[in-house]
């Protein structure tokens, strides 16, 4: 049958069991890592440099108490590409053909510094993308490619820019 | 044009995937060709930037990691205990 275990054996299992455990907690901490992942690009698009008020942005100024940007009405056409966003089915990946509607303002001064421009807003930002033709997945009506919205707050986000030629 | 949170609080949805548990989103736009030019009306002793269109690149992006769930977290919690556990009756055998 089987003999029982001397001490040497006994310190040899502790031994293995020790190695087991220290294997496993630095798999575990491998893990944990990889969960703080850093931020990945997830989507982008171009309007293909149309920058005429039908099928670009337009900034509106209302008699200098507020302004608007965003785009025509019925959106601007836009090329979107989905990027690293795991499980797309093939139809949706590469670039699609798509019309974004951009919406928000502002009645908030801005402000010129160190010959920069710095254009604060204070409205939400809402921008939908949506696929000229409907996919054959997906849920609801199959065009929303991205919905987005930005809620602002007191570090809201700046139009930023500067001109050559009207510094 | 820029926006991220934590700072802004920012939301992703979409028919194609679900954006509902991506946590650090941000977005950034660039504009370009912009016309007649950027600068600041200062009528009425306001000070907004003029109208003007421009084209733009857009592009966003998101820690599409899961946030482990309480049920991982009790899984993990209980592979600890179990560890210190073994550990503990190992050292009881060769005292």
């Amino acid at each position: 049958m089987f003999a029982p275990k001397t001490t040497g054996t006994r310190r040899q299992t502790i031994r293995s069991a020790r190695g087991v455990a220290i294997g496993f907690a630095l798999a575990l901490a491998s893990l944990s890592t990889a969960a703080v992942a850093a931020p990945v690009s997830i989507a982008e698009f171009t309007n293909n440099g149309a920058s005429d008020a039908a099928n670009g942005f337009r900034w509106i100024n209302y008699d200098n108490f507020s302004a608007t940007l965003d785009t025509a009405n019925g959106g601007a056409p836009v090329t979107f590409t989905f990027t690293n966003v795991p499980g797309l089915p093939a139809e949706l990946q590469g670039p699609q053909a798509a019309h974004i509607r951009f919406d928000t303002g502002t009645t908030l001064d801005g402000q010129t510094a160190l010959g920069q421009l710095d254009q604060p807003l204070n409205s939400p930002i809402s921008i939908l993308i949506i696929r000229d033709t409907p996919a054959s997945v997906g849920d609801n009506n199959r065009h929303n490619l991205l919905t987005v919205t930005v809620t602002p707050d007191s570090s809201m986000s700046l139009v930023v820019g500067q001109n050559d030629r009207h510094p | 044009m820029n926006a991220s949170s934590p700072g802004q609080k920012i939301t992703f949805s979409s028919d194609f995937f679900d954006f509902s548990n991506v946590s650090l989103a941000a977005m950034g736009l660039t504009f370009s060709g912009i016309l007649p030019g950027l600068s600041f009306d200062t009528d009425n002793g306001r000070n907004i930037l003029n109208s003007f269109t421009a084209a733009a690149v857009g592009s966003f992006s998101a820690d599409l990691t899961p946030v482990p769930e309480p049920g991982s977290l009790a899984l993990l919690g209980i592979g600890c205990v179990a560890i210190a556990g073994a550990g503990l009756r190992a050292r009881r055998r060769l005292a």
